[in-house]
């Protein structure tokens, strides 16, 4: 007896044509899983420059009239004062303890975060913060979401050439 | 003997498959109209994203176009960015101005400037570029609000809202 062997390989199409969709599907489907999060109307670089020219347009403003009370109760005026200008005045007064905060907290402080509202409602919240030597000051929200945008810039304070470190922290609500 | 066995009892073991679309018919069909469906949540899937993509372009442009009007130099005092001078506002029609821009600045879609003065300021100064928007359904709008100064003098300078609103 002969024995005829003839050891060609089995078609294989049919379980391809199966296979292939299958694998085409389950690429299709993570693709569009991976790429559903994505979309972003409003980029991080356009948010990170709104950062900065909200920070530099609000400290070349100039505020046309602020007070505050010193510690012997003389009502101090300041007409027509930069933001940048008021700012260090406040850091100096609460490095010195010559004002009374709170009054500089409803007569400057106040005054500088209408500005900034009026400049970003209602499409972002923010937090503008400002140190010098211990001295802080907070205008606006205390807390910080973790998806923000901040800027960080330096100015001058006027009585001995320092500089003070401020902070502006901005991120979208709608 | 010999021939007869060969001619009668040939043993073959081939290992050749059958192509068995027969006996998988049925989960042919069933991979078939999967595959069918899948293809057509992703070409709608992919229409989607590629009018998101469009979007997010637009945007894009409207940002940029809003950095370019902020350093714009017929209206700007001492040339700084973002420092825009009244008197130079004031000077300048509303629809000149609008297409002074168009022309230097040569956008890729219709827009309309408003600028609020934001300032506390008794003395307000608005001003606003263009024909408002008149938008019919289907066009794509963009609406982008950025901090400016308005210069008066050297000791006035206001903070103010400069609207842009752009459509195509």
């Amino acid at each position: 007896m002969e024995v005829i062997r003839r050891a060609r390989g089995q078609s294989a199409v049919v379980d391809a044509a199966l296979i292939a969709p299958i694998l085409i599907m389950i690429l299709m489907v993570g693709y569009i899983i991976a790429s559903s999060n994505t979309n972003v109307f409003f980029t991080e670089r356009n948010e990170k420059r709104f950062a900065e020219d909200l920070t530099y347009t609000l400290l070349k403003s100039t505020l046309r009239y602020v007070w505050y009370y010193d510690n012997s109760g003389n009502l101090i005026v300041l007409e027509d004062k930069t933001i940048e200008h008021l700012i260090s005045e406040d850091l100096y007064l609460r490095t010195k303890g010559v004002a009374d905060i709170s009054s500089v907290k409803i007569g400057i402080e106040e005054k500088i975060n209408d500005t900034i509202r009026n400049l970003t409602y209602p499409v972002y919240e923010y937090s503008f913060k400002a140190e010098y030597h211990g001295a802080k000051i907070t205008i606006g929200s205390g807390v910080l979401p973790d998806d923000r945008m901040s800027f960080t810039t330096y100015i001058d304070m006027p009585h001995n050439g320092d500089k003070a470190k401020i902070t502006m922290y901005v991120w979208r609500v709608r | 003997m010999k021939t007869y066995l060969k001619t009668y009892s040939r043993i073959s073991s081939s290992d050749s498959g059958t192509s068995g679309f027969f006996e998988e018919i049925i989960l042919f069909a069933v991979v078939s109209i999967l595959f069918v469906a899948t293809l057509t949540m992703a070409a709608y899937y992919g229409s989607i994203k590629a009018e998101e993509y469009a979007k997010v372009e637009f945007v894009n442009q409207v940002y940029d176009f809003v950095q370019k009007v902020r350093g714009y130099e017929p209206i700007l005092h001492d040339s700084v960015e973002g420092l825009f001078d009244h008197y130079k506002l004031k000077y300048y029609d509303s629809t000149e101005l609008h297409d002074m821009i168009a022309r230097d600045l040569a956008p890729a879609f219709n827009f309309y400037i408003n600028i609020t003065d934001a300032s506390d300021y008794p003395e307000r100064y608005n001003a606003s570029f263009g024909t408002p928007y008149n938008i019919t359904y289907g066009y794509y709008k963009v609406v982008v609000i950025y901090p400016v100064n308005i210069w008066y003098s050297d000791h006035e300078i206001h903070s103010a809202r400069l609207e842009v609103i752009a459509w195509k």
